[in-house]
């Protein structure tokens, strides 16, 4: 073992790091979920088949998302930083950091939502709309319940995500397990620092999977129920 | 009453336009279960689903007590589609809620108070025969039972018009007896108006008193079901009652279908004909059954090529009361 991992371990300063790593995460997938889920309510919705099909905005929300979505992590950071700047009024630290992780995880989430919405049998939506429901009434009280089960495991996968992009979030000065694996790990070649942070995002990763899909199973009412072992 | 007045509904394709109805007019009669058949591709699932406007028609009229929804307003047909409950063959529960929730969904809509809620959805549920599975979700459902809580659904808003698609087509034929009991029950006892949309004749036969036959987007023919049973106009109409097999079979000499309507009361009917007359009968064909001790269906038999033996026949035959049609 070597004198630093020894001095992380003595210092608290690895449990530390883990524990931003995992506060980090669950607040950006949090926020994401509050700009992501409208959003993919919005492109369910506005879609030609939808319930208020609105062709025009459904196009423009989807290139957005789909520039967003389909630009690299680590590209996406240095892009945004004046945007980082605007928001909390500093292109470093771990607040960008978390502006960058949450540009980053909305269009995925709302991707995510648009999906599993699409999964809600056509029929159901036909009864409720059979008997008078509105589009909001639709929305709150057919869509977004009967797609329960499949927007909790989607909050799974986007957590997960966001973790291993708050590892390269090290790159414009964040905190968490990513730096210390890079900076004392990498950088200052103590191979066994990198595998105790590796140890320490398997433990995470799975806790939180474990959880999330256990919730999933457990609210889902239907036979073919979401699968308790399902790979992410 | 529901009418539709030169009612059409297109919808564009890839190479133009396809044409789902084409000019439809019909009145139903407030009351009475009254039942549309067609072949699959035939539009009646569009037809039932112009009703409460689910499908806007390209043209024409949907009119519902005197008032034309197509004209009606967002807010305005809302407020009509819950005069209107509706059953699909998928059933279409909520399968993340319960029974009793499914039926609640619809009051919830209205925001109806909670305790008027729960007494009416023991009312439904009292009436459905599905007390007991109050608390149970639909995926620990069988078939009917999942109907059954579709129909609780659709009544819970006091509907006066309930239409029916498909209904029975995914139910095992004891099952489907039972639902169109149920729906029978319904229409007598509540004075609900029922419309069903069905590709089997047996569910017209059994429960509707008007009938419409609908072919390529057009309705061939129309009226009392009785009517269009004995004596069917359309092709289509007689493709429905008898298998084209059948009719079509060449079985040498004459054939006679034998309609019962209800007036025979049983008895064995083909022996003593064929003790009287004389002669021996063979049945091409036959599908009846006996409710209440009196004969429903049809039968097809071969007539014998002597003419005398022929007229005995049918002298035996408006003797005993039954209706019968030559050459099917």
């Amino acid at each position: 073992m070597s004198e630093l991992l020894k001095q992380l371990f003595q210092s608290g300063e690895i449990y530390k790091h883990a524990w931003i790593t995992i506060w980090t995460t669950l607040l950006s997938t949090l926020i994401a979920y509050l700009i992501g889920l409208p959003i993919g309510v919005l492109l369910n919705v506005t879609d030609k088949d939808g319930l208020r099909p609105c062709v025009p905005l459904n196009r423009a929300l989807g290139l957005i998302v789909n520039i967003l979505r389909s630009m690299p992590f680590v590209i996406l950071m240095v892009a945004f930083l004046p945007v980082a700047k605007f928001f909390v009024g500093s292109s470093t630290g771990n607040a960008a950091m978390l502006v960058m992780l949450i540009i980053a995880a909305a269009p995925y989430v709302a991707r995510l939502v648009e999906s599993s919405l699409k999964e809600v049998d056509r029929g159901v939506i036909e009864a409720a709309r059979s008997m008078g429901a509105s589009n909001l009434q639709i929305i709150f009280k057919v869509f977004l319940p009967e797609a329960k089960p499949s927007l909790i495991v989607g909050a799974v996968i986007s957590t997960v995500t966001i973790l291993g992009y708050s590892a390269m979030a090290s790159t414009i000065g964040g905190d968490g397990l990513g730096k210390v694996a890079i900076i004392y790990g990498h950088q200052r070649f103590n191979e066994d620092i990198i595998w105790v942070c590796v140890a320490f995002t398997v433990i995470i990763v799975q806790i939180i999977q474990e959880v999330g899909i256990f919730i999933a199973h457990k609210t889902d009412k239907r036979i073919r129920k979401i699968k308790k072992r399902r790979v992410l | 009453m529901i009418e539709f007045r030169h009612l059409r509904k297109e919808y564009p394709v890839a190479n133009g336009t396809l044409v789902a109805l084409d000019d439809i007019n019909l009145s139903i009669e407030n009351g009475v279960i009254y039942g549309i058949i067609g072949l699959s591709g035939a539009g009646k699932s569009t037809l039932v689903r112009c009703i409460n406007l689910l499908e806007r028609p390209t043209e024409g009229e949907v009119i519902i007590d005197g008032e034309d929804l197509v004209k009606a307003s967002g807010k305005r047909l809302r407020e009509i589609r819950r005069n209107i409950g509706m059953i699909f063959q998928g059933f279409n529960l909520l399968e993340q809620r319960t029974v009793e929730a499914n039926v609640r969904f619809p009051l919830e809509l209205i925001k109806t108070p909670k305790e008027q809620a729960n007494r009416r959805i023991d009312e439904l549920l009292r009436l459905v025969g599905l007390q007991d599975k109050a608390k149970a979700y639909p995926s620990q459902l069988s078939g009917g039972q999942k109907q059954r809580v579709a129909i609780a659904r659709a009544l819970a808003t006091g509907p006066k018009y309930l239409l029916c698609d498909e209904a029975t087509s995914a139910l095992d034929p004891n099952t489907t007896n039972s639902i169109l009991e149920l729906l029978k029950d319904i229409n007598r006892e509540l004075g609900v108006t029922i419309v069903m949309i069905t590709h089997e004749m047996k569910v017209v036969e059994s429960i509707c008193s008007y009938v419409a036959v609908i072919d390529k987007s057009k309705i061939v023919e129309h009226g009392k079901v009785t009517e269009l049973f004995s004596c069917p106009k359309s092709e289509i109409a007689k493709e429905l009652i008898l298998p084209g097999l059948i009719r079509s079979e060449s079985t040498p000499g004459n054939k006679l279908r034998l309609i019962f309507d209800g007036s025979v009361t049983d008895k064995p009917l083909i022996s003593t004909l064929s003790r009287e007359c004389g002669v021996e009968v063979n049945i091409l064909f036959a599908d009846t059954k006996t409710i209440d001790g009196k004969i429903f269906g049809h039968m097809v038999i071969a007539m014998p090529s002597d003419d005398r033996a022929v007229a005995e026949i049918k002298t035996f035959l408006d003797k005993n009361g039954v209706t019968y049609k030559e050459g099917i």
